[in-house]
């Protein structure tokens, strides 16, 4: 088994919001309590509807919000109590590929130069160097490079994509984390730009944590999957595990949203009612249970803890009676 | 036969990446706007006959022809090819003084402009940074002077340092500064929440480079419009201080001061109130014409694809 490059333990972040004049601050727990381990090479998708913490967890990890509370180890190296020395030269091996390629590009700067930026850092290299490593960079993601000097907006949202990704991948890192790279574009470039991650992923050994809602794409390139509800993970497990044989009511539930062209792989639909409830205020016991059709008087008590069902983890009391 | 084959081919590889330098590709981009080049040739003019006004002006500034008390402009009846804008109050060629008063109302305007664009845009910018303590301590004194009359304001600060023409223009860029320094934090505060700014972060951008290279350069296009269109007000306040008897002092020409004092005359004698103010206004024109110019040649967006 490979080395493992990303380690979190019971990370969490929580936001102080203001409610109002003369009323105590509310705390938002946007994260509360995740762990997981990714090894290199692999790709660990994270899943969950809206307001589930996701972007949160990516920001975490991408060092520009520091968890509250927890560890986070990035090629063995704590990163919440690390110094920030430490934590400049972790900036290398943790790269970030956002949702909108509108708004992740430069308008004013030419691509060649957003491209050469964090060799500029980061590097010591010289203009021509950087330069050949990002004409290079640009091939591989199946730029031209007459591309170099040209502008975010002469570019297509998928061709801005796919410079969002050689961006993340000019420093080589262990690290990239997607948050909904394809959720932007239309469904034929998503698959090109899937197929292009998966293709860097072979070549340069990067793992990924990839956050997605789509759980067909998440089908397509997960080796793991993490499932989140409102900060918190609630059923974790490699692909087959989670695909084949969900144990959380809320995994069935999303996966038998997902909709499918082929009439043999409709499910039956489960409902789920309601909306995410506030994380302001998050329900007593299981977060979940105000919506699940198979809440009993223990879940409204009991917050469940992550355990070992069938091979792959589960938050959820009843997980064995539910399958 | 291959030498010939891989010259060819580098030519059109050349082809294919060359591009142009980027004061060629800014100048097409400039060029493209007809109005800012109309603008930049009139300031190229007024530039021209500041810099050379004794060999230009026909007369000297302050020479005083006493038979040729208000003489209308050539083209009026009554006018004298001598003098073709007309003479003053005190019988001085309107021309000339127009002239020489380009230099000082230039400098007077352009280095107040400077003086409080720069300041502006970095206390702009570390407002925008650092929301926790800078940002709110620079926002409320700039409040503070937002609260003040402006000439009063100026005239206090001419006051403190003294009547003359440096300390003129640094009572003008102070009283310009809140206005660049909440346009530059507004314009950095939206650009700072996109991912851009986030990914060159991520890359490791330090606070400067985040600053200057980053973030700036896309707040750029209101700064510009504000710089252009203050460059007027600049003339103009500096024209109430010297009125005031804290600016520039007569009878040395400047544009605000020549209008200033011939309003006595408007009725009698429109030309000598008319002749400057036209001046003032043609300058503004075309420098608000250039600003526009430089906005849109600065903005990749409104280049054709190369």
């Amino acid at each position: 088994m490979s080395e493992t490059v990303l380690r979190a333990r019971d990370l969490t972040r929580h936001y102080e919001v203001s409610q109002g004049f003369m009323k105590p601050n509310g705390v938002v727990r946007a994260l509360g309590g995740v762990s997981f381990e990714l090894a290199a090479g692999k790709t660990l998708a994270v899943v969950g509807e809206s307001g589930c913490g996701k972007s949160t967890l990516a920001r975490a990890l991408t060092l520009i919000e520091t968890p509250t509370s927890g560890s986070l180890e990035l090629d063995g190296v704590d990163v919440v109590a690390g110094a920030k020395a430490d934590i400049r030269s972790l900036r290398s091996k943790v790269q970030m590929v956002f949702q909108n390629p509108y708004a992740s590009l430069n308008p004013r700067q030419k691509i060649g130069v957003q491209l050469a930026e964090p060799l500029l850092i980061n590097t010591d290299l010289t203009a021509a160097e950087r330069e050949a490593r990002v004409k290079e960079m640009m091939s591989i993601v199946g730029l031209r490079p007459e591309h170099y000097y040209r502008y975010p907006h002469m570019f297509s949202g998928g061709q801005r994509q796919r410079i969002a990704i050689a961006r993340a991948m000019m420093l080589r890192p262990k690290i990239v984390v997607a948050d909904e790279p394809t959720s932007a574009l239309d469904v034929s470039i998503q698959a090109q730009v899937l197929n292009l991650f998966m293709d860097l992923q072979q070549e340069l050994g990067t793992a990924y944590v990839f956050i997605s809602h789509n759980l067909s794409v998440v089908e397509h390139v997960a080796d793991d999957v993490m499932v989140m509800y409102l900060g918190r993970t609630v059923e974790m497990g490699s692909k087959a595990q989670i695909y084949g044989a969900p144990r959380h009511p809320y995994t069935r539930a999303l996966l038998s949203a997902t909709p499918s062209i082929h009439p043999e792989d409709r499910r039956v639909k489960i409902k789920i009612e309601g909306e995410l409830p506030s994380p302001l205020n998050p329900p007593t016991g299981c977060a979940f249970h105000k919506r699940c059709p198979f809440a009993k008087a223990r879940c409204q008590e009991e917050v469940p803890l992550l355990r070992e069902v069938d091979g792959h983890q589960v938050a959820c009391h009843f997980a064995e009676e539910i399958s | 036969m291959t030498q010939a084959n891989s010259a060819l081919q580098a030519t059109a590889d050349d082809v294919a990446v060359s591009y142009p330098s980027p004061l060629k590709e800014f100048w097409q981009g400039f060029s493209f706007n007809k109005g800012a080049v109309a603008g930049m040739l009139f300031m190229l003019v007024v530039f021209f006959a500041a810099i050379f006004a004794p060999w230009v002006a026909p007369y000297s500034p302050i020479e005083q022809f006493r038979d040729h008390l208000l003489t209308p402009p050539a083209w009026l009846e009554g006018g004298s090819s001598a003098y073709l804008l007309g003479t003053d109050e005190l019988g001085r060629d309107i021309l000339s003084r127009l002239i020489h008063g380009a230099r000082l109302s230039l400098f007077i305007g352009v280095s107040s402009v400077l003086m409080s664009l720069i300041p502006g845009i970095a206390l702009g910018l570390v407002a925008a940074f650092f929301p926790r303590v800078a940002g709110p301590a620079i926002m409320r004194l700039m409040d503070v002077m937002m609260a003040l009359p402006a000439l009063l304001l100026a005239v206090a600060i001419v006051a403190i340092l003294g009547p003359g023409l440096i300390n003129t223009m640094i009572a003008i860029a102070v009283v310009a500064l809140p206005g660049y320094v909440r346009l530059t934090r507004a314009s950095a505060l939206t650009e700072l929440n996109r991912d851009y700014v986030t990914a060159s972060r991520v890359a490791g951008a330090g606070k400067l480079r985040l600053m200057f290279v980053t973030v700036l350069p896309n707040c750029m296009a209101p700064l510009i419009v504000h710089a252009t269109m203050s460059f007027s007000s600049a003339i103009l306040e500096a024209a109430a201080l010297g009125f005031l008897g804290l600016g520039v002092q007569p009878p040395t020409p400047e544009w605000g001061t020549m209008l200033a004092s011939a309003r006595d005359y408007i009725e009698r004698a429109w030309w000598v109130v008319t002749m400057p103010g036209l001046t003032i206004l043609f300058s503004v024109l075309a420098i608000n014409l250039m600003g526009d110019g430089l906005r849109d040649a600065l903005d990749p967006k409104l280049k054709r694809a190369a």
